[in-house]
């Protein structure tokens, strides 16, 4: 079985948001410029 | 987990978050956490070879679920850049994450205020210089927020609103001038460089801006950092605070962002000292009329 893929990142406004949640259970999000 | 202890003597609140004595205290650039994690490198708190803007929850955070949250706010990967210097597209991208934060700490049941800051420089106590801010979700309405509302309530209508038509009327201690916000040292300024950037619509938070707005604001504040790294031709210290809303109280607020720096001169420091501890009473040894002058010549030239 291949691996599941990453959701599709959440949008907010011109960004896209990757939520992550660290190996000691803390959460971070990556945000970048989202490409049209 | 924080204690809260209400000082009676004072009528208010003051936290303590001892675990935070024992956090990383201005480390090698080798060892800087808010780095990204390279390969063959040291494991930092970001995960990834590369990044644009990161949000993480602090390691040693002030307020913690289920009474408020604490969250670092990574500008750019580049270790020896500063908000002042970020491209203005990440400085735009940048007020974009200050407003999805604050809707987003700002809509849990167990925060009552959203305060965005930076520390910037030593002098003002940062411990990393990796370009970078902070927001504490405050699981109760601070004080300064409290006085704003009761200013508001004083003046019968918008303080913020009111005192702006006032820094407008003369002039002399503007700043910065834009279509959207006006940027001036106020009239009974408590820092010698104090500086307030205000939105000229009434606009309780960025949730309310509109993206032309935001961009703007974004503008406005790299025209003033750079103006104030200019000022003394070195680095210049402060504290940026974004005055917003309180969550309960969507409509009462008016965004503007309020500069702290404690430099007088280039080589000294303004002490908060007997007079400012003791009596809570500020003594200035330069009108805002005169620092306003110097630093928008700063600005024109930066």
């Amino acid at each position: 079985m291949p691996a599941e893929p990453p959701p599709p990142p959440e949008r907010y406004g011109p960004l896209a948001l990757v939520r992550v949640t660290k190996a000691d259970g803390r959460a971070l999000i990556l945000f970048s410029h989202a490409r049209a | 987990m924080s204690e809260l202890r209400f000082n009676e003597l004072r009528g208010e609140q003051v936290v303590y978050a001892v675990d935070r004595q024992e956090r990383t205290f201005l480390p090698d650039t080798e060892r800087c956490p808010l780095c990204p994690t390279r390969p063959g490198g040291p494991v930092t708190e970001i995960p990834v070879e590369a990044f644009e803007i990161v949000v993480f929850e602090n390691l040693f955070p002030t307020f913690e679920a289920p009474a408020g949250a604490a969250e670092v706010v990574v500008y750019t990967d580049d270790h020896d850049g500063s908000f002042a210097a970020l491209e203005p597209a990440r400085a735009r991208d940048l007020m974009w994450v200050w407003r999805q934060r604050y809707e987003e700490l700002g809509a849990r049941e167990d925060v009552a205020y959203v305060l965005i800051f930076e520390n910037r420089g030593v002098e003002v106590g940062t411990t990393l210089h990796h370009p970078h801010g902070q927001i504490y979700a405050f699981p109760f309405l601070p004080p300064v927020a409290a006085l704003e509302l009761a200013a508001d309530e004083r003046l019968g209508g918008c303080a913020t609103c009111a005192l702006m038509e006032r820094e407008l009327e003369g002039g002399e201690r503007v700043v910065f001038a834009s279509a959207q916000v006006l940027a001036y040292v106020p009239y009974a300024a408590r820092w010698p460089y104090e500086t307030h950037v205000v939105m000229r619509e009434h606009r309780p938070s960025l949730a309310e801006c509109s993206g032309d707005e935001l961009d703007a604001l974004a503008a406005a504040l790299q025209a003033l950092t750079r103006g104030f790294d200019r000022l003394f031709e070195r680095p210049f210290p402060y504290v940026m605070v974004l005055h917003q809303a309180p969550c309960d109280e969507r409509r009462a607020g008016h965004l503007h962002v309020e500069f702290y720096p404690p430099l007088r001169t280039a080589t000294k420091l303004k002490y908060l000292a007997g007079c400012e501890q003791g009596a809570g009473t500020f003594v200035m040894d330069v009108l805002p009329e005169a620092s306003a002058a110097a630093l928008r010549k700063a600005i024109d030239a930066a």
